[in-house]
């Protein structure tokens, strides 16, 4: 049994890795913040682990807190420097942190390796180690989706005016949940580079950023699920598409494309469509209870990208 | 398959079954161990060997010449019957140019319990990735390119290319019989082997042949727009220009060199080789370049590999590519017949001792300098159409 | 120093073809499309395959970009912006719907592009340029007409859009949509002359960088997207002139870099900017005061 999963060890861990990149970007995006600074992070506890480990022999889980803790404190300055940005400039900005922290560490020397990075980072760090730490990112996550939390998360995104009516710290949701992103994704990086001993400039370029948001616009950008679907159908469809060689890129794009268009909340919104015209049938042939106008699930029942919700049952024009 | 299924948490439980499912069935899939301890039996009726290498991607042309090349040495061994009765068996994976594919590939294959060697990739980030995994599952893995640190990090880590940087000096006494003094450099600093070339080999020369930088540029691999340091390389008047790209970045550099109006000469290194001047048309004439490898070279062993090379793929000339995958495989050959085992451990002495001689191979007479190959350089140049000798 | 001059020149106006066909769009009907680069590349991959086996001379193989890109850009107007405009009556949600749906359409003809060339720079028919030479500079007729395209065409787009119907029209639509379309604007048949024009312009710039470098590889389109951000963000949005005056900054700091120092902080030029100038003035160095999204 230990060989089988020897075999597969790698495409778990990297599953996990990319459940959490996917994560990293969920979390503020759940919250109507385009950040991107995810990605960035996850160059940075990337590096951040390599170096600690080669330099100062650090075993691997300091490694990791130390690049989660760097992240976090450059979430924290990025969140107050981009706090009066929106939408797609914030997205741009965001992904501009990446892209410089590319060059620098492309240009740092001895120290990050230069554009050939480093290598040779063995630390010890199981599967099981990384398994226990994803499960307690995805608890934490999961617990944010529901009750009082949750539906403060889910007005910042649909309404931020009435929000703030309503008592919600408006701002204190957007900084937590961007900086929450940036932790995640430098823990993302972090056991990255642990896992394959060693991380390049190239490691977290603008693939990563279509990697990412393909996870999460194919699994479901609402939900801790979408972002385990769209990390395990990533993370094995390209061994299952092998046959296609080159041609694996074409269809990724065409189902990134069509997913956008019209699926625009992934697989798990379809699902969710899916149980709720079968309980309304149902709901139809019973009478009317006091509860049957709410929304069934626990999360507040609003689409993401479509704008939906409070909107649609108005029937706005245009 | 997911909008059958009614509530949250059972599709959580239906995601993470099929998930163990498919790593359960996945493992059941292997095969046993051919390569286990019989060294008392000799060699096995087959051996096993896996290919890691780029079959897609960017580095394609280059992987796959190294499989080709590879596909010619096991055909020539199994036809041969070079191991009397044993067979050579490769089992080719794609690893598409990324490490983790490359790392992944590398652990499944070394848990199946199959393999005997590992034919290690071209990129030298997929080989740093592989390296580790190899060393400590103490299976020899034999890499073709990987320029660059990190990749032969032990015992069981060899590597069957020269690397360019420790012959290169060939090309400065030529230089220097042709009277240059001064040179400007132009490199992708994103790739270690031209950093050592244009930072450490280069430097030398001033002392060893008389020749001085006088300009150095740096371009990322990326770089289509080469007008910009041209214009500087130019304003420093060099006799001759180095140039080191990636794949055909040679044909548009020249383009836009010739048309800048330098009429020097030009040198650079293999990676201009494999038809990537071609696209620069009349202006590529005349690049030359020092290689382990060429095809035209009337050396017994070369000519025989091109033969051999152009029975199965006729009309073709060799490059180094598949030159290197050539005699990797020999190496591996040649190594389990002195280790009479295909168990990896004594795979392993036996690629030690084959190297301790030093054989004959594509690319001429080869010599090792511990797990790492040193060849004998010739001097080829660009002239048109194919590499040709150099005058 | 008069080569390099040229080269900025030239540079500039390839950069400003490419990111005024984007400004455009922005500005009118709020769409980034991520799939304007793999448009640009994507026309001179077409330019490539008819050139080189027909052995079409400078005029036609333009052109025929142009005509590809304008083609695309349409295609993609109905497969993806206009359903998702139909589909989304909040406009923050639209932008990012099709902004993922247009990074999906670029890695599909990315994907392409590499397959059928291995990621290999890829040209057009070779043919003889013509070299003046004027004050010991040598300068080719192509650097020419790529200086007066870019320079004319914007200058044109930009009278286009302060006098014509069509150009106010645009402008309606992109300040007050509402507005716009009581008053008798077809947003869809705009939106997609619109898209058009920008597809052209990003055709035509693919084919003159084409021929100004020799080749481009399959990977140029998504880096000039980046850069043309830069540009606009920096110039300000909704304006042409800030577009000019946002890609000859981006020109001019990025041709430095490439002189004076080694050359491979590059890149960092776009993302350096796009990062100061979105902290210290979000709307531009020409853009309206008026933030355009809360």
């Amino acid at each position: 049994m230990s060989g089988v999963l020897g075999a597969n060890s790698v495409l778990v861990q990297a599953m996990l890795v990319n459940l959490l990149l996917a994560l990293s970007l969920q979390i503020p995006l759940r919250s109507g913040v385009f950040s991107f600074a995810g990605l960035g992070s996850y160059g940075l506890g990337a590096y951040t682990a390599a170096i600690v480990v080669l330099r100062f022999d650090h075993p691997a889980l300091l490694a990791l807190a130390e690049g989660v803790l760097l992240s976090g404190l450059v979430g924290v300055l990025l969140a107050r420097l981009l706090r009066r940005l929106n939408g797609l400039y914030l997205g741009m900005a965001s992904i501009a942190y990446g892209g410089i922290l590319a060059v620098v560490v492309a240009n740092g020397g001895a120290l990050t390796g230069g554009a050939e990075g480093l290598y040779g980072v063995v630390a010890d760090l199981g599967l099981t180690e990384i398994t226990v730490i994803v499960l307690l990112v995805v608890v934490a996550v999961a617990l944010s989706e529901r009750g009082r939390t949750g539906r403060a998360v889910a007005a910042v995104r649909e309404d931020p005016e009435l929000a703030a009516a309503m008592g919600v710290d408006v701002a204190r949701v957007r900084f937590v949940v961007l900086v929450a992103g940036c932790m995640v994704g430098g823990l993302a990086g972090g056991i990255n580079a642990i896992m394959l001993t060693n991380v390049a400039p190239t490691d977290f370029g603008f693939h990563l950023a279509v990697l990412g948001l393909t996870m999460i616009i194919v699994g479901g950008a609402r939900t801790w699920l979408g972002a385990l679907v769209g990390a395990a159908i990533f993370t094995w469809l390209p061994i299952a598409l092998q046959a296609l060689g080159d041609w694996r890129t074409v269809v990724y794009g065409c189902l990134v494309a069509a997913v956008a268009v019209w699926a625009p909340h992934g697989l798990i919104g379809l699902a969710g469509q899916a149980v709720r015209a079968v309980r309304r049938s149902a709901s139809r042939r019973k009478p009317p209870g006091p509860g049957a106008g709410r929304a069934p699930t626990g999360a507040a029942e609003v689409d993401l990208l479509a704008g939906e919700g409070v909107g649609a049952s108005v029937g706005r024009p245009m | 398959m997911f909008s059958n299924v009614k509530s949250a948490p059972l599709r959580a439980v239906i995601s993470v079954a099929t998930l163990m499912l498919a790593v359960v069935l996945a493992g059941c899939g292997s095969g046993v161990s051919d390569s286990g301890n019989d060294a008392a039996a000799g060699l096995p009726p087959t051996v096993n060997l896996l290919s890691v290498r780029d079959e897609t991607g960017v580095t394609a042309y280059a992987g796959l010449g190294a499989v080709r090349g590879s596909e010619v040495a096991i055909d020539e061994i199994n036809s041969s019957g070079f191991l009397g009765e044993t067979k050579l068996v490769m089992d080719r994976k794609d690893a598409a140019g990324t490490a983790q594919t490359a790392a992944s590939l590398a652990s499944e294959g070394i848990a199946s319990g199959r393999y005997s060697a590992i034919l290690g990739p071209i990129l030298a980030v997929e080989s740093r990735a592989i390296a580790p995994i190899a060393e400590k599952a103490k299976i020899p893995v034999v890499f073709t390119q990987s320029n660059s640190e990190g990749v032969l990090i032990g015992e069981f880590t060899f590597r069957a290319t020269a690397p360019f940087p420790k012959y290169y000096d060939v090309m400065g006494e030529r230089l220097k019989r042709q009277g240059v003094t001064s040179i400007g450099v132009l490199f992708d600093a994103q790739t270690a082997s031209y950093v050592e070339t244009a930072t450490k080999v280069l430097p030398e020369w001033e002392r060893k042949f008389g020749i001085r930088i006088v300009v150095s540029k740096e371009v990322q691999s990326n770089t289509q727009d080469f007008t910009a340091p041209i214009s500087s390389l130019l304003a420093a008047r060099p006799d001759a220009v180095a140039v080191y790209l990636l794949g055909a970045q040679h044909g548009t550099f020249m383009k836009q060199l010739r048309q800048a109006g330098f009429t020097g000469p030009v040198f650079s290194a293999n990676g201009a080789g494999n038809g990537n001047l071609a696209g620069a048309g009349p202006d590529g004439v005349g690049v030359s370049w020092p290689t382990a490898f060429d095809p035209s070279s009337d050396e017994a062993s070369t000519r025989s590999f091109v033969a051999a090379y152009q029975k199965m793929f006729p009309g073709k000339t060799p490059n180094i590519y598949e030159a290197e995958g050539y005699d990797a495989v020999w190496w591996i050959a040649r190594a389990l017949k002195e280790a009479g085992s295909a168990d990896p451990v004594a795979l392993q002495r036996g690629l030690v001792a084959v190297a301790a001689t030093g054989f004959e191979g594509a690319q001429g007479v080869l010599r090792f300098e511990g797990n790492d190959l040193r060849a004998t350089p010739k001097v080829v140049q660009w002239d048109g159409t194919a590499e040709v000798p150099a005058p | 120093m008069a080569h390099d001059l040229l080269n900025l020149l030239v540079l500039w106006s390839v950069y400003l073809l490419f990111a005024l066909g984007m400004s455009v769009v922005w500005g009118s009907i709020g769409v980034l499309n991520f799939a304007h680069g793999a448009t640009f590349m994507f026309s001179a991959f077409t330019g490539h395959l008819i050139s080189t086996r027909l052995d079409l001379g400078v005029v036609p193989t333009v052109l025929l970009c142009l005509l590809v890109g304008a083609g695309l850009a349409v295609v993609a107007h109905f497969l993806i912006v206009e359903p998702v405009l139909r589909a989304t009556p909040n406009v923050a949600a639209a932008e990012l719907r099709v902004l993922i749906a247009s990074i999906g359409v670029a890695a599909v003809l990315l994907a392409i592009a590499q397959t059928a060339t291995r990621s290999a720079p890829f040209g057009f028919a070779p043919v003889a340029v013509p070299l003046i030479e004027v004050a010991g500079v040598r300068i080719s007729l192509i650097q020419l007409l790529i200086i007066a395209l870019g320079l004319g065409v914007s200058l044109g787009v930009a009278v286009l859009m302060r006098t014509s119907r069509f150009g106010i029209a645009l402008r309606g639509i992109g300040l007050d949509p509402e507005t716009a379309s009581l008053m008798g604007v077809d947003r869809t048949r705009l939106a997609a002359a619109v898209m058009g024009v920008a597809g052209a312009l990003a055709g035509l710039a693919g084919a003159l960088l084409t021929y100004h470098l020799g080749s481009i590889v399959p990977e140029t389109g998504d880096l000039m997207v980046i850069k043309a951000f830069a540009a606009i963000v920096l110039g300000g949005l909704g304006n042409v002139y800030g577009v000019i005056l946002g890609t000859f900054v981006l020109a001019v700091a990025e041709t430095a870099v490439l002189t004076y120092t080694p050359g491979t902080w590059v890149d960092a030029v776009s993302f350096g900017l796009i990062l100061l100038v979105l902290l210290v003035r979000p709307h531009g160095l020409l853009g309206r005061a008026e933030v355009r999204r809360t």
